[in-house]
């Protein structure tokens, strides 16, 4: 069970508000209750005069001592620690607010301490209780509003899971991609019918695994790579002579199981903002290594790299958000510039196929 | 009646040349570009009556070309989904083909072309304002003029880190460390330079030395003296606030 100390509960001006509310509610209650001999020739609106002024003493001690006693965890200490700040608050507020009544002098008389016995345990038993109430009250409350939140954060976080999904579809069936793909289809069937069938068989399985995997945890790398090719090959008929890739993923890797989707889109930005920007094109290497504990990628162009320091995000932000809820802070993504141009993206992630044998 | 052809995939270029051949064969093609830059030379050196230009290219995009242009010139884009553009051509200055294109629309952007063409009472400088006004409506992807991206030197040459991913800035004598989940990289700029140009809706200067992303503040607290501390979500050391700062953190 969480605990909430009494001095968060004040730290909010509107709780602070809310129990000066309730002290004075319990002034005026009390106002009624005055049956005193040296009271009792009080005016009403004095008696509640006295009350007020023997509450808000109580109040200010109960909140003053929240603040000294903050690292009070435990329910008992902090219900003690309102029975000895209620007492102070009491002890201060009688002697104040007779003083102010101008009745001080009869403190003096032999018999003051029999009659104030009274009024003064009734004021401090019924400061404790209102003070405890809603202490315990306004903490329970606190608690029931941090499970809500928690709650909350849950349900945002498999929201974001499920948009990272989304995205990642969208992604990989980008429009822009999937109607020049079909152009170049279209134009191919006429000019050049074989490279054109060509060109839909690898659509038409790229296609096919894209969408297959979204729905898997893991794929095996030799999915990927097989992915990747389509992937590539498409984009070397659109981008004729201007585009070469090397794929060289170790056998030994092959069976190795990983997150689907977390290729494609490096290959993507690399593509988009290294390569068919640049006029005489380039090449796109992608490279597989591992050892115990992790498995490592990399993406390398050599195209027109990053050009000014302030360009929008290359799309791997949500490969970022994707390894982060798969592996943690276990996973990571690292960039640099290659030499002597272009772009250098390493993943690394932990080898969860290890394990497994 | 010339034309030139910009398209960076060589498969549609020769596709539309060939459709082009067949259904308007008076036209014609004086150069075929496959960039940006090659599309507004040759438009430069044949002054065609119209450009059929690619909107992505390398180099240029067919936009920036059709801004370029100083002669007036019909101007067709060709796109495969560029929503955004497609509807600022809904315009009688500019026309637009969506790929694949078929014969059917190409046939009506002939005709719209040899219509304009052949009416050429509008003098060709309004044909022009107007194409000029159709291109600057045209939103194209804003640049955010804030720094996305840090190079910093590490051990194997230069890293790019994305500044969402960065915890904290430090200054280090005259230089900068910069401080993310991967550790410490030293950069050559001043903290002073670098508050000018990080978004100061996301980086906080805190202190004369430090910057702070405001995504990695956990809480911040008052220490006895009453100097502020800001605690960091990586639980890497608090960083103090400088009473100069303070403001920054009041009425949170």
């Amino acid at each position: 069970m969480m605990r909430i100390p009494p001095y968060q509960i004040f730290s909010s001006d509107n709780r602070l508000w809310e129990y000066f509310r309730w002290m004075l509610a319990g002034a005026f209650v009390c106002t009624f209750m005055i049956k005193s001999a040296p009271l009792l020739s009080l005016s009403l609106f004095q008696k509640f005069l006295f009350e007020g002024i023997v509450w808000i003493c109580i109040g200010s001690c109960v909140i003053a001592g929240s603040k000294v006693y903050r690292k009070l965890s435990s329910s008992s200490a902090y219900a003690a620690s309102i029975f000895f700040t209620a007492l102070i608050g009491t002890l201060i507020g009688f002697p104040l607010a007779l003083l102010l009544g101008g009745n001080l002098s009869f403190l003096t008389e032999p018999e003051a301490i029999t009659h104030l016995r009274s009024p003064f345990t009734w004021n401090y038993l019924s400061g404790v209780a209102v003070s405890s109430v809603f202490l315990f009250k306004e903490a329970a409350s606190i608690i029931q509003t941090e499970v809500q939140k928690e709650k909350v954060k849950n349900l945002a976080q498999e929201k974001e899971v499920a948009e990272i999904n989304l995205k990642f579809l969208q992604a990989q069936i980008e429009p822009h991609f999937l109607f020049n793909t079909l152009s170049n289809i279209l134009s191919l069937l006429e000019e050049e019918p074989v490279k054109g069938r060509k060109m839909l068989l690898d659509l038409t399985q790229y296609l096919r695994s894209t969408l297959s995997k979204i729905r898997s945890e893991h794929v095996t790398l030799e999915q990927e790579e097989e992915m990747l090719l389509k992937y590539l090959n498409i984009h070397q008929i659109r981008m004729d002579e201007r585009l070469d890739f090397e794929i060289n993923i170790p056998d030994s890797m092959k069976h190795f199981l990983i997150p689907p989707m977390l290729l494609q889109p490096l290959v993507e930005n690399s593509l988009k903002h290294g390569l068919e920007p640049k006029i005489k094109g380039g090449k796109i290497w992608i490279k597989g290594s591992y050892d115990q504990k992790n498995i490592k990628i990399e993406v390398i162009d050599n195209g027109i790299g990053l050009q000014t320091e302030t360009s929008n995000g290359l799309g791997i932000e949500n490969v970022k958000k994707r390894l982060k809820a798969c592996f943690g802070g276990q996973g990571k993504i690292i960039l640099q510039e290659n030499y002597p141009s272009g772009l250098k993206i390493s993943m690394e992630f932990p080898n969860e196929s290890s394990h497994r044998g | 009646m010339k034309a030139v052809i910009a398209d960076d995939e060589k498969a549609l270029r020769t596709h539309l040349i060939k459709k082009l051949r067949l259904l308007w064969p008076e036209l014609v093609i004086c150069h075929e570009a496959s960039n940006g830059i090659e599309a507004l030379e040759s438009i430069q050196q044949y002054q065609p009556d119209v450009a059929f230009l690619d909107i992505k290219m390398p180099g240029k995009t067919g936009i920036e070309v059709a801004r370029q242009i100083d002669k007036s010139c019909q101007i067709v884009f060709i796109t495969a989904f560029d929503h955004y553009a497609v509807e600022a051509f809904e315009n009688e200055a500019i026309d637009y083909l969506l790929k694949p294109i078929t014969d059917q629309r190409l046939n009506k952007t002939i005709q719209r072309l040899k219509e304009s063409l052949s009416q050429k009472k509008s003098d060709p400088a309004a044909m022009q304002q107007a194409m000029l006004r159709a291109l600057n409506s045209i939103q194209e992807e804003k640049v955010p003029n804030y720094l996305t991206w840090i190079k910093a030197s590490a051990d194997d040459g230069i890293q790019l880190i994305s500044v969402e991913d960065i915890e904290y800035f430090y200054a280090e004598e005259k230089y900068t460390i910069v401080v993310n989940q991967n550790g410490e990289f030293l950069i050559r700029k001043t903290i002073k330079t670098l508050a000018q140009e990080l978004d100061p809706d996301q980086f906080w200067q805190i202190h004369r030395g430090t910057i702070v992303n405001v995504n990695f503040i956990e809480t911040v607290k008052r220490s006895f003296t009453g100097q502020l501390q800001v605690k960091l979500k990586t639980g890497s050391k608090d960083l103090s606030v400088s009473r100069g700062y303070a403001h920054l953190f009041k009425q949170m």
